[in-house]
């Protein structure tokens, strides 16, 4: 689990899986695009665990 | 002699029968969809393919009994595929089945009903509401329930119009969405608006089974135009209609990012999804027009407020939720 991160950290994991969100819709085909899209959530989830658990 | 059922007839008996408790049931029984179902299972599963999903419509529409049961065999089916599957716009009870299946479930929007027992537009709380019903029929709009077949010409032709007014490359949306026209009209109510017999607004109607019986504001376009109060006025004559029918509820339907509540999460769902549905709530007017779609719907001061999930087969996705959008014919 990530140290507790600061809140640059958590709006700029907040943002990339908007801007994932996006990139799979303009390409849904391609499955680097979609990895990578799964991979910001679920950095999104360790860094809010991480968070939670300070 | 033996004797077939179309897929729309099959999700039809199965919405219509015990353990189906979603508003928005019907529209599985409308064209495109694809149904699931399982050697000597009762009971449907309304799905579409997206790329490497499958996304379902709702929960497994079967009897209680048979829903574990037919969702293990569409499971297998799925894999048989190499896809996985995405279910999109289930209820609480739907919800909690799946998470106990292994899925990840998060709260996705939800769905509104108003009592009609219980109806009234009297009071300040609504005198704008009934201020732009007026005008409405002041400029000239009579609102009448229609039967559709004479009215198909000019509803496609509305239909162009509204599409138009949102934008040169705005897709017409499908299965989370009505549709009129073909085998299950017959089951669907229209209520049309003209103005000098121009047809400028339409509303169409769904039936709604399970606890709440009654009818869904469904599939609705209008004209662009100065008139305020078009649509408000033909669902309120809809209104007086299934009023003194004895209609219990009429529903809104779902609206996706509306609703969220942290305390309706089930044990086990994504904290992350969560708040990405909480951004697109607040930013993602373009992806879907939350806000405004609610902002007409809260008009009615709906009585109940229904929690609708998403569930991941595996963890939560954004792949898997773009391709709900992609299901849907947004891309």
């Amino acid at each position: 689990m990530p140290d507790q991160p600061d809140a640059a950290t958590l709006e700029a994991a907040h943002m990339a899986v908007l801007q994932m969100f996006g990139a799979v819709c303009a390409e849904p085909d391609n499955p680097a695009v979609a990895e990578q899209a799964d991979q910001s959530l679920w950095r999104l989830d360790e860094l809010l665990a991480a968070a939670a658990s300070s | 002699m033996t004797g077939t059922i179309s897929p729309s007839a099959s999700v039809l008996e199965a919405v219509r029968g015990p353990g189906v408790d979603n508003p928005s049931a019907f529209l599985g029984a409308s064209s495109g969809n694809s149904v699931f179902t399982a050697p000597g299972r009762r009971g449907v599963i309304v799905y579409r393919v997206a790329g490497a999903y499958l996304v379902q419509f709702g929960g497994v529409f079967a009897p209680a009994e048979e829903q574990d049961g037919l969702l293990a065999a569409f499971v297998e089916f799925a894999a048989e595929q190499g896809r996985s599957i995405v279910s999109i716009q289930l209820q609480r009870a739907d919800a909690e089945r799946y998470a106990r299946n292994g899925f990840t479930v998060n709260q996705v929007g939800a769905s509104y009903a108003v009592d009609l027992a219980h109806f009234t537009l009297a009071g300040t709380k609504f005198m704008r509401l009934r201020n732009k019903i007026s005008r409405a029929h002041r400029a000239g709009l009579v609102v009448r329930e229609v039967q559709p077949e004479q009215w198909y010409d000019r509803m496609r032709q509305l239909d162009q119009v509204w599409l138009r007014s949102k934008g040169e490359h705005t897709p017409e949306l499908q299965f989370l969405v009505g549709e009129y026209g073909g085998e299950m009209q017959a089951y669907r109510r229209l209520f049309v608006g003209t103005i000098d017999d121009e047809l400028v607004g339409y509303i169409s109607y769904s039936p709604v089974y399970g606890s709440r019986p009654g009818w869904m504001h469904d599939l609705s376009r209008r004209q662009p135009s100065e008139t305020p109060g078009l649509m408000e006025a033909i669902n309120k004559t809809a209104i007086d209609t299934f009023r003194a029918e004895g209609v219990p509820w009429l529903h809104f339907g779902f609206t996706p990012f509306t609703g969220l509540d942290d305390a309706l999460e089930l044990p086990g769902h994504s904290v992350a999804f969560n708040r990405f549905m909480h951004l697109l709530w607040t930013y993602g007017e373009q992806v879907y027009p939350a806000q405004s779609q609610l902002s007409y719907k809260e008009k009615w001061a709906p009585d109940v407020v229904l929690p609708e999930y998403l569930a991941f087969q595996g963890r939560a996705s954004v792949a898997g939720f773009a391709h709900v959008f992609r299901a849907c014919g947004a891309f």
